[in-house]
């Protein structure tokens, strides 16, 4: 007993046993409604590529780290997360060699070279997609017909003038032809896993009550979107759709509840996050009206996280310190 | 504006009180450190193969504040010997040999202390070797001289000279609400507030405080604690334990004065605001009235079987206090304090001290090592750290010898509560990094002046 050494350590000694891979893990199940919802609309194709997009990303995540003499870090999930979101931005009728090239650069150029996780400066998954869109703005809006939208997609030719910005038609004069319930409940044309507003939000709720994601980010992001869109469409109804279509339609859901909320690529203090939010929907919705040709909401996050380091800049004032203003 | 909207901190699961406190005789060998809380040792006033009886006054407290060591059992003084300390340091010990008859000094009592000026009071209080533990450990005559006079190296007269102690708060329950001693300790007490009564009044005729608060876990029921409020008009204020740290000093300095203390390099009773847990209170009303100076001290043992509530004299080996709890089987990891807050120590051969608030243990299959992964930039710290500090980018800073940058971010604000460790998916060891960040900052400017 008296020679037994006992383990010391620095205190807490206890924790509350969350884990990277616990968190990441739940996010994934949180995309899981809006997943399934893409399958059940696009069919077999959709999981095909969804099961492609993560195999990549795995693959080369495990070939990279091999390369690399590092020890694999694909336990944590991250890789998954990565594969599974990029394919949930790439419309069904997308070609496979597209997922792949996409998932690997995701992890090639967003992830790897910043070291162990948590060094990202842009979402990984962003810079696979936007690198393929860019190559590939043809391929990387095969979009194809759900099996309950309402709509007729427009013939694939056209796909440049009748889709042009995000992944949808956001042209006001069509606005009337879709009914904002129709958008919400998922009735819509676009990438796999983003047609479903309902079910996103849903998604994001669950991560913000479970606390693998915080409020201000994502609702920041809505709040700054509504607002664009509601100024825009005051002043000119024909060259900007309603805030209710803007903020139902293409990736805006998605980008608020599950691109916002990234750990290493977007802020961690509370007005940080919320002015993230609020700017990056705001720069959204111009970049929808000023017809950037595709993937409006992802570009407008991107650029939103090159700013970060501002951002984690407006800390709170401590407990006990006097506001400063200066 | 705060908009974070959820309430900072952490939920903990609370220890109910059986309310039973459990003596441990007295042992045959005791070892009392020199070394009580921080500032210097006590200097010895006896000699070696003296026969001390218990009470008997064995080492002076350094400077005009500092407390008292007492005998905490009758017999010979045998040794004194070096004792390793879990924060590194080697420190003197008195071992004294019980003769086994507990024969006690008999002090002068004092049926009217009220009557002796606030000096007398402070001078019984220093003699009867008060302690107040919880942030740093020191003197309770200390911890009242520095909340009074706002430099305290320089005025340590004790007088009634300079600031004022505007609020006193009496803490019933601890901290951290894994622990119960003081819950315990306040369901003993009962409707036998006297003493209770006495200790604050005592401490309210040293320092004038204007408002005295008795706080309170919400889930404690203590009709004699109420009462006696009413009739002295001293606040009750209820907070929620189980909410880390809503109990700590700084927070209960917010409660009870609506004002946000300064953590950063000034005491929280530097702010004219004293936090106190109830059995330094009651201690000081025994030193001042019976002169009784403090030779047990009540423990908590919180370990995989249960918790449980002990007192025991000071000096008391730990591994006899742990084997009267029934918990020294397979320990793997034993802590002195809380879960939260306590300071690991490599074995049990250590004996009872008057900073020991607690003894936490681990199973062996309970310990985990420290991961210490990256920072994965999540935020939860940010999220729960109650000081609004970001907890994460503190630690960055530090792991990177940022030592510049971790000061402008407030780094001395950090209380070391643990909350941001007990979130960060990653595991890192965050309260490591804020207290290495302190230390390297504090040496350099030392080296520097």
């Amino acid at each position: 007993m008296t020679n037994q050494r006992l383990v010391v350590s620095i205190s807490p000694h206890i924790k509350n046993g969350r884990t990277v891979r616990r968190m990441i893990v739940t996010t994934i199940a949180a995309l899981m409604p809006a997943t399934l919802w893409g399958f059940y609309q696009f069919g077999l194709d959709a999981v095909a590529l969804v099961a492609v997009g993560i195999t990549a990303a795995c693959g080369t995540e495990a070939l990279i780290s091999r390369l690399a003499g590092k020890t694999s870090s694909l336990g944590d999930g991250h890789a998954v997360l990565t594969g599974l979101v990029l394919a949930l931005l790439v419309p069904a009728g997308a070609p496979f060699w597209l997922v792949i090239v996409g998932a690997a650069m995701a992890i090639l150029v967003g992830k790897m070279p910043f070291g162990p996780l948590g060094g990202a400066p842009i979402y990984p998954a962003l810079v696979g997609l936007l690198i393929v869109a860019t190559s590939w703005p043809n391929e990387i809006k095969s979009y194809v017909q759900p099996t309950t939208a309402p709509i007729e997609l427009k013939a694939q030719g056209a796909a440049d003038a009748e889709f042009p910005r995000d992944a949808v038609l956001i042209d006001p004069s069509d606005e009337a032809e879709y009914k904002t319930a129709d958008l919400f409940l998922g009735k819509q044309v676009g990438p796999i896993g983003v047609i479903s507003p309902l079910l996103l939000l849903l998604g994001g709720l669950f991560l913000i009550l479970r606390r693998v994601s915080r409020w201000q980010a994502p609702f920041g992001f809505l709040i700054g979107m509504g607002l664009a869109a509601g100024i825009g469409h005051a002043l000119d109804p024909s060259g900007c759709a309603s805030a209710s279509f803007h903020l139902f339609t293409g990736s805006a859901m998605f980008g608020a509840f599950f691109l916002c909320t990234d750990w290493s690529s977007t802020p961690v203090t509370p007005w940080g996050m919320f002015l993230f939010g609020l700017i990056g929907g705001g720069l959204a919705v111009l970049l929808r009206i000023a017809g950037l040709p595709y993937g409006a909401v992802p570009w407008a996050i991107v650029i939103m996280s090159l700013a970060t380091p501002i951002f984690d800049r407006i800390t709170p004032t401590p407990f006990g310190k006097v506001a400063s203003h200066a | 504006m705060d908009i974070s909207f959820f309430s900072r901190g952490i939920k903990l699961s609370r220890q109910v009180t059986s309310g039973k406190i459990e003596q441990i005789p007295p042992s045959e060998r005791v070892v009392l450190p020199l070394q009580q809380g921080s500032g210097p040792p006590a200097e010895l006033s006896i000699e070696i193969g003296d026969a001390v009886e218990v009470g008997q006054t064995l080492a002076r407290g350094a400077s005009n504040s500092g407390a008292d060591l007492h005998a905490s059992i009758s017999g010979e003084v045998t040794a004194i010997e070096d004792l390793h300390f879990p924060n590194g340091t080697t420190v003197k010990a008195l071992v004294i040999e019980g003769d086994g008859k507990d024969t006690w000094i008999e002090p002068d009592r004092d049926d009217k202390p009220l009557i002796a000026s606030p000096d007398e009071l402070l001078e019984r209080i220093r003699c009867g070797g008060v302690i107040r533990e919880g942030g740093e450990t020191k003197s309770l005559a200390q911890v009242i001289d520095e909340a009074m006079s706002p430099r305290g190296h320089l005025f340590s007269t004790g007088s009634t000279v300079a600031k004022p102690v505007r609020h006193i708060a009496v803490r019933f329950a601890d901290q951290d609400p894994h622990l119960n001693a003081l819950a315990a300790l306040t369901a003993t007490i009962g409707d036998e507030t006297a003493d209770l009564d006495l200790g604050v009044k005592v401490l309210a005729a040293i320092t004038g405080a204007e408002q005295i608060h008795f706080v309170l876990d919400n889930k404690q029921n203590s009709p004699g604690v109420d009462k006696l409020a009413e009739e002295n008009d001293y606040v009750v204020l209820r907070l929620d334990a189980a909410n880390y740290p809503d109990l700590s000093s700084p927070m209960v300095a917010r409660a009870v004065s609506g004002k946000e203390p300064d953590t950063a390099f000034k005491r929280v009773h530097e702010n004219g605001i004293l936090v106190l847990d109830v059995d330094t209170v009651l201690q000081t009303a025994l030193a001042v009235r019976d002169r009784r100076p403090v030779v047990d001290r009540l423990i908590t043992v919180y370990g995989p079987a249960g918790a449980g509530v002990f007192k025991a004299r000071l000096g008391t080996p730990l591994a006899d206090i742990v084997s009267a709890a029934g918990q020294e089987k397979n320990i793997g990891k034993m802590v002195l304090g809380g879960p939260m807050k306590g300071l690991a120590h490599h074995t049990l051969d250590f004996p009872l001290t008057k900073e020991i608030p607690a003894i936490t243990l681990f199973a062996q299959n309970q310990v985990t090592l420290a991961v210490n992964d990256p920072c994965v930039g999540c935020g939860l710290c940010a999220m729960v750290c109650p000081i609004r500090l970001t907890p994460g980018m503190l630690s960055r800073y530090c792991e990177f010898s940022s030592w510049d940058l971790a000061q402008e971010a407030h780094l001395f604000s950090c209380i070391e509560c643990g909350c941001c460790a007990y979130v960060c998916p990653a595991g890192r060891s965050m309260v490591q990094f804020m207290v290495q960040g302190k230390t390297e900052l504090l040496s350099t400017r030392r080296s520097e002046s």
